[in-house]
């Protein structure tokens, strides 16, 4: 077991496709300590959507272990894992999965329903993390009323919510155009700056040389770190 | 928590429409129930203080037989010609449960009075009728023996009666009524009362000495019946036994062949109008019955609807931390609350029609708390249940379909 917040050994994920095993990843060793900025690369099938799955805690490794703040996840069930993702883990999708029918406010306000954690302080915290990231008089607004950029500042408040040490974010700027992208860009900097591990993953050359550290994915296995 | 009913309802107003018609399926179950028990009771009640207003002591022997009317009061048809006094003397000194009794004849005649005639029941009966029935004067007083004896030509007034005839009960003692050509003096006026054994209305009568009635207005020897009280309520099957076997002995009535009279007690009418209020009260409960089934499946069908368009919602959930038991609790809740909206709207709706129709009725209301309670819980139950399949299915809800945009 080693000190990094995340620590991956010779995972594996292959699927079944009918008869034939399709091997998605091929063994990955990584460590990702607390407060890094990682950017993931790598073309459309090398892995790195199946590989986010797994470090956020949706997928479970074919083989291999995966070690989450000194936790192996492997031996956890199903509830174990929704709970360490709401405490762990904030994701951050590329078309933001806003639900329609609630407010800036409420969506914020989600990830506190799972938790111990009194409404009325979730709602005050959720009020503050929307003023942070610069949605003060949006807050009763739809996604549907909001632009993208400002929808993906609300998915954003909403991954900080639990205060988790990972933020996970995929293809983040994947829907907005330049200007946008890059004030989120600088938003999701600034948070990884407070200390908080990013893991970006992108296919996107620019996107990514905001990150310290990169690494490339290829045909399942770490090309590049 | 008021969160999550926001959130709730949130969730169900991109239904709208069919969230209504669900609700509006258990409101109808739930109004149904309400109002068709309470109102049964209601009826049930008010049986039930009319026969106690006739002592529940009372028994009857009646000429001819017995016929039902829909709207559960009886009425004696096809009126034989067979019953005599002496019929009835021998039941009341023969019967040893009976107490007191008094023979009685009645038809239905005009009575007048100057230029005003009303229609009324006017029936034959010996004095201590009044203790039989247990009468009360609001004015004047009964007819004695020796008048009964001397066929005189008194009545007693029942208090509609006197009214109709004289404006009131005060107005009619010492006048004169008419019966076709017979005249009767008023000396008395009876205390209003309401229906009685058999449905007719005490109020709306006259009575008459029966040695009277028989001579000089109806000119017959045979009678209707008689009335008897009994020394103990529980008497009263013995009696009717008794009762019967003498009759039909008194009568020549073979083997076989049908009574020419009937017996019965306030209790027996008493069980012919529950009897009637029982067949509402079930009716009640499969129509309403019918209507939770249908609101049920209305919940059913819109809570698997929207598991299946809130597929995003969920995923969005699963990945924030929720465990499958979370979404089961969420899908749960929503159609619980929404069965227990419709319950609470059919509860309140059901009240208010069963007292309006109590008010109108002139029927007791009781609040049955048990019922509502029952009707509530079971809305709630209607509404976990129907609730339990959709969110199974919500609960199996991946994460990754989602996200893969499966």
């Amino acid at each position: 077991m080693s000190s990094a917040l995340i620590d991956l050994q010779r995972i594996t994920k292959s699927y079944r496709q009918g008869d034939l095993p399709i091997d998605v990843l091929k063994g990955i060793d990584l460590e990702i300590a607390a407060g890094e900025f990682v950017a993931l690369l790598g073309p459309s099938g090398s892995g790195k959507s199946t590989l986010m799955h797994i470090l956020g805690l949706l997928d479970r490794p074919t083989s291999g272990a995966y070690f989450l703040d000194g936790v192996d996840v492997a031996g956890l069930d199903d509830d174990q894992l929704s709970g360490l993702r709401n405490r762990k883990i904030g994701f951050v999708f590329q078309t933001f999965y806003l639900i329609p029918y609630l407010t800036a406010l409420e969506n914020v306000v989600l990830p506190g329903l799972y938790g111990q954690e009194r409404s009325a302080s979730i709602r005050r915290r959720a009020q503050e993390i929307l003023q942070q990231v610069g949605l003060a008089d949006r807050m009763d607004f739809r996604p549907s009323q909001l632009s993208g950029g400002q929808q993906q500042r609300v998915a954003i408040a909403r991954a900080l919510l639990n205060d988790p040490p990972v933020l996970l974010a995929d293809e983040p700027t994947g829907q907005l155009d330049s200007t946008t992208s890059q004030e989120i860009m600088e938003l999701i900097t600034q948070i990884n700056r407070q200390g908080r591990t990013v893991i970006l993953v992108t296919h996107d050359i620019a996107t990514a040389a905001c990150a310290q550290r990169r690494i490339e994915l290829h045909d399942g296995l770490v090309r590049r770190d | 928590m008021l969160f999550v009913l926001k959130i709730a309802i949130a969730s169900l107003r991109i239904h709208r429409l069919r969230t209504i018609l669900a609700i509006v399926g258990v409101l109808l179950g739930a109004l149904c129930l309400t109002a068709v028990q309470h109102i049964g009771q209601a009826m049930y009640d008010k049986a039930e203080a009319e026969t106690a207003k006739l002592g529940t002591n009372l028994f009857m022997a009646r000429s001819g037989q017995l016929r039902f009317t829909p709207g559960g009061t009886s009425r004696a048809r096809r009126e034989a010609t067979t019953f005599t006094i002496a019929d009835a003397e021998t039941l009341i000194q023969q019967l040893p449960m009976a107490k007191k009794g008094s023979p009685f004849a009645t038809r239905s005649m005009p009575v007048r009075s100057g230029g005003t005639k009303v229609q009324s029941s006017i029936i034959g009966v010996w004095p201590v009728y009044a203790q039989v029935r247990d009468l009360e004067l609001a004015n004047g007083r009964f007819f004695t023996a020796r008048e009964e004896e001397e066929s005189s030509k008194v009545c007693v007034l029942g208090s509609k009666v006197a009214e109709r005839l004289f404006g009131s009960s005060t107005a009619a003692l010492g006048e004169q009524v008419f019966f076709f050509r017979a005249t009767a003096r008023v000396i008395g006026v009876l205390a209003p009362k309401g229906a009685d054994i058999v449905g007719t209305d005490q109020d709306d009568q006259v009575l008459v000495p029966l040695s009277t009635y028989l001579r000089r207005f109806a000119n017959q020897d045979w009678i209707s019946g008689v009335y008897i009280t009994l020394n103990h309520p529980e008497d009263e099957a013995a009696a009717k036994t008794a009762a019967e076997a003498i009759l039909r002995q008194r009568h020549h009535l073979g083997e076989g062949k049908r009574d020419d009279f009937f017996v019965m007690t306030a209790r027996d009418t008493m069980k012919v109008q529950q009897q009637a209020l029982d067949l509402v009260r079930t009716l009640g409960w499969i129509s309403s019955g019918v209507s939770f089934a249908v609101g049920g499946l209305g919940i059913l069908s819109i809570m698997v609807l929207l598991a299946r368009t809130r597929r995003l919602e969920i995923g969005v959930r699963r990945a924030v931390g929720a465990r499958r038991r979370d979404i089961i609790r969420q899908f749960v809740f929503e159609s619980g609350l929404m069965a227990v909206t419709g319950g609470l709207l059919g509860v309140l709706g059901g009240l208010g029609l069963a007292a309006l129709v109590a008010f109108f009725g002139k029927m007791p209301f009781h609040l049955d708390l048990a019922l509502v309670s029952a009707v509530l819980s079971g809305s709630l139950g209607l509404g976990l249940l129907a609730g339990a399949y959709p969110a199974w299915e919500a609960a199996q809800v991946e994460v990754l379909e989602v996200l893969r945009g499966e």
